[in-house]
């Protein structure tokens, strides 16, 4: 973890997000260097290499065929209906229930997901132990914690969704718990990685008065990280509605239901309505929770004034969205109108017991662990083909999509075009894009791996674009100023800035992925994703445990190796 | 008030304290002198309790500190107050709730959780404000205030709790000589008038002779003097300070 501490101890940097990814630049001596990457990196360099030639020989080119010109006419049908989309009152009306419905299955996921954020943050960091056990050795509670909240975070919200299908039937309580444990383990590791970074010394000044540990935490490291932990919340909100949108996929109504049912329609004009929405929804969404963090940032370094908004403003802002919160999630509630009382009925235990009956032993029949090695491989060759694939795309595109570098008229209407494609791109869930992606490739790797590179080269598109309005201006500022063209300023005096917190947000975004790869992979992508949707369709409950160990053993896999690859950044 | 008996104090076989014993009365006024290092800080971590000697014993306002139970532990805590060079406040509350935080050893939970919503004992807060001068900040936000304010609402802190002892570990460090000068006459006088005592270390020696009618001479972990203010003449001083 990263963070500039200013001499009065006070944390400045609120961008979890940065923080989270450990890239520490230091402005003027890297300036004109190469990304450190390609000099003590060289071996994961190496790795990254040998991992895409591994995927692209999975997928054999040049072997079999690919590509299925029979779906291009099509795909002709799809795009042409991107400019006349379904208008009529019915659809219109539809369109904003079902957008409705959306949102308010991503406020109460998100909800659900701070209650267990905020209870697994604390109890996961360092810092509430020490604060209670005084001098002993208190390492084991929180590591007990942490690794507790590993295993909902490495399952993809659509498996706990198929979990809790089979608990509680098609119930909205389905679609809020599925997105509310993988997002609350989450938000609970990086809530403990905020409290542990937020100074202790007004901690420790309250503990060494006598007094009581949880209160001396609500006086000091609670309202102390707080922008922080609000900041990370809102951030979660941008998430929790893609996710929303997925989860309609599997029936929990909302846009994603729609799409998916006029997707298989083939009413294309219908279709597109619900895309736009879905786009519409998801700027309004990134544009209030990217303003509250700005916001929220400017207030805690508001002695460097750097913020375009009056105090005041800033102030009056923050408040209004906090309320527009408090209103928006019992508002929520009660649009879902999730039966929560299915979480302590018998019948639930019931199930859950049969479930459980029916899952054990796990099928460890040797003749099939071959298989599922084979398919682990194509999984994460399939993720990290997508991911370089995303990454690559993500860093070509953030440059048209940075304010600071796209001045000129002609400059900023390619900025808004640059941007609303990267909002199309990520507005769309990935399973999604597979199933357009079906209609021209033969089912396999590829069209999994270009549906996940285009939804996460919209999210890293973006996330890039900010990282390069955020960089030091000085050296392009010099580079321009000795007449240098824009592109090689840009080359010389941006990239090199920006290069190496654009890998690692790739790198990070590998983590999201291989998560990823189990949805595409359900609707006919391959991997691992197809066969837990056979083992499902066929009630394989003790395949299904080995898979999903297996899927749990990848993600831990590519965790660590992007945690370290980051590492090597540093 | 407080008492040493032979304490050793060692951080990975580094000695910070070596076998100090000392005395201090109530209401007694007492400095404690010597350089970055001499081991003032951790003389001062013993008195409150945040540091237990590795040999030795320490007693704290007349019990046996490292043999009581957590909570009895606590409740001597509450009883000393402290003051430390960074102030060690929460810079984005309002100021009240950095005041209110005295009272937290004797809230329970619940209130303490109310009273961030809408802060009680409004008027004790504003008193111990107004006694350290600043009566007018009640509702700033703490980290817009100057170095020399927040160590007031430090102070306001502590007065709120109502400790029969304050600890200060440098607290003028960090300001200017002006402040400097305002924060030791207002602890001075906060000692003087309520017969608290006061347990100061000081980097510089300008205040010893003048606020305190005790001093303590440290270095290198050990108490080289321990005299009443008259007897103390400077060339005592320039021992403290001497390169061996």
């Amino acid at each position: 973890m990263f963070f500039v501490l200013p001499p009065n101890g006070q944390i400045k940097n609120l961008s979890y997000l940065r923080m989270s990814i450990n890239v520490a630049y230091k402005e003027s001596s890297r300036a004109l260097t190469l990304p450190r990457f390609f000099k003590r990196g060289r071996p994961w360099l190496w790795l990254f290499i040998l991992l895409i030639a591994g995927s692209l020989a999975q997928i054999g080119i040049g072997q079999r065929e690919l590509f299925n010109p029979a779906g291009l006419p099509l795909t002709g049908q799809f795009f042409a209906a991107a400019f006349a989309p379904a208008r009529d009152a019915d659809i219109l009306a539809l369109t904003f229930t079902s957008s409705l419905i959306t949102l308010a299955y991503a406020v109460c996921g998100v909800a659900v997901s701070l209650v267990i954020g905020i209870g697994g943050g604390i109890l996961s960091s360092e810092v509430w132990w020490l604060a209670h056990a005084r001098g002993a050795s208190t390492r084991a509670p929180w590591v007990v914690t942490r690794a507790l909240l590993a295993a909902p975070r490495a399952m993809h919200e659509v498996i706990w969704g198929l979990f809790f299908i089979n608990l509680f039937g098609l119930d909205p309580l389905v679609a809020i718990l599925a997105l509310g444990i993988p997002f609350g383990a989450t938000t609970a590791k990086v809530y403990g990685e905020i409290l542990d970074e937020t100074p202790r010394a007004p901690l420790y000044a309250l503990l060494h008065a006598g007094t009581a540990p949880h209160t001396a935490f609500l006086y000091t490291l609670l309202p102390q990280a707080a922008p922080q932990l609000l900041s990370y919340a809102f951030y979660r909100f941008e998430c929790a509605l893609r996710a929303a949108a997925v989860l309609g996929l599997i029936g929990a109504g909302g846009l994603g239901f729609q799409i998916l049912l006029s997707l298989q329609a083939l009413n294309y004009d219908e279709l597109w309505t619900f895309l736009y929405a879905l786009c519409v929804l998801s700027a309004l969404t990134d544009l209030w929770s990217s303003q509250v963090r700005l916001a929220l940032e400017a207030r805690g370094a508001h002695a460097a004034n750097s913020f375009t908004l009056k105090p005041r403003w800033t102030s009056l802002f923050l408040k209004m969205s906090l309320l527009a919160a408090l209103l928006l999630i019992p508002g929520s509630f009660i649009v879902v109108a999730a039966n929560f009382g299915k979480l302590v009925e018998p019948r639930t235990f019931e199930l859950l017991a049969d479930l459980a009956a029916r899952s054990v032993p796990p099928n460890l029949d040797a003749a099939r662990l071959p298989k599922l090695f084979f398919l682990a491989a194509q999984t994460l060759a399939m993720s990290a083909l997508a991911i370089a694939l995303a990454g690559g795309i993500g860093i070509l595109t953030s440059y048209f999509a940075a304010r600071n570098l796209m001045r000129s008229p002609f400059e900023r209407v390619t900025l808004i075009l640059t941007r609303a494609l990267l909002l199309l791109w990520r507005a769309i869930p990935a399973p999604i894009w597979a199933l357009l992606c079906l209609f021209v490739f033969f089912p396999g790797i590829l069209p999994g791996a270009i549906a996940i590179a285009i939804h996460n080269a919209g999210v890293l598109g973006r996330l890039m674009a900010e990282t390069i309005e955020n960089a030091n201006a000085r050296p392009l500022r010099a580079l321009t100023a000795l007449g240098a063209p824009k592109a090689q300023a840009v080359l010389y005096g941006v990239m090199p800035l920006t290069l190496p917190q654009s890998l690692a947000y790739t790198l990070y975004r590998w983590e999201v992925g291989v998560r990823e790869t189990v949805v595409v992979g359900m609707v006919g992508a391959g991997g691992l994703g197809l066969l837990l949707q056979e083992q499902l369709s066929s009630f394989d409950y003790r395949g299904i445990i080995v898979t999903l160990f297996a899927f749990f053993v990848l993600t831990f896999i590519v965790d660590v190796m992007s945690a370290s690859a980051r590492k090597a950044l540093r | 008030m407080f008492e040493l008996e032979n304490v050793s104090v060692e951080f990975e076989n580094v000695a910070a304290l070596r076998d100090v014993t000392l005395r201090v009365g109530q209401g007694e006024r007492v400095v404690l002198v010597g350089a970055s290092g001499a081991g003032k800080s951790t003389l001062l971590a013993l008195l409150n309790g945040s540091l237990l000697p590795t040999r030795g014993r320490v007693r704290l306002l007349g019990k046996n500190f490292a043999q009581l139970s957590r909570a009895e532990q606590r409740a001597t805590q509450r009883h000393i107050g402290s003051i430390y060079q960074q102030f060690h406040l929460v810079p984005n509350l309002p100021v009240i709730h950095n005041v209110n935080a005295g009272h937290l050893g004797a809230w329970s939970f619940a209130r303490a959780a109310w009273s961030l919503a809408r802060p009680s004992q409004r008027e004790t807060a504003r008193r111990a404000l107004a006694q350290v001068g600043i009566a007018e900040k009640i509702d700033a936000r703490t980290e817009s205030l100057s170095g020399g304010q927040q160590q007031r609402v430090a102070i306001a802190r502590v007065l709120v709790q109502n400790p029969q002892a304050i600890l200060a570990d440098e607290p003028i460090s960090s300001l200017d000589p002006e402040r400097g000068r305002e924060i030791m006459d207002l602890l001075r006088d906060i000692s003087v008038h309520s017969a608290r005592t006061l347990v100061c270390s000081l980097h510089a020696v300008e205040y010893a002779l003048t606020h305190f009618d005790r001093v303590i001479g440290l270095r290198h972990g050990q108490k080289v003097f321990d005299l009443p203010t008259a007897q103390v003449s400077p060339h005592l001083f320039d021992a403290l300070y001497q390169t061996p």
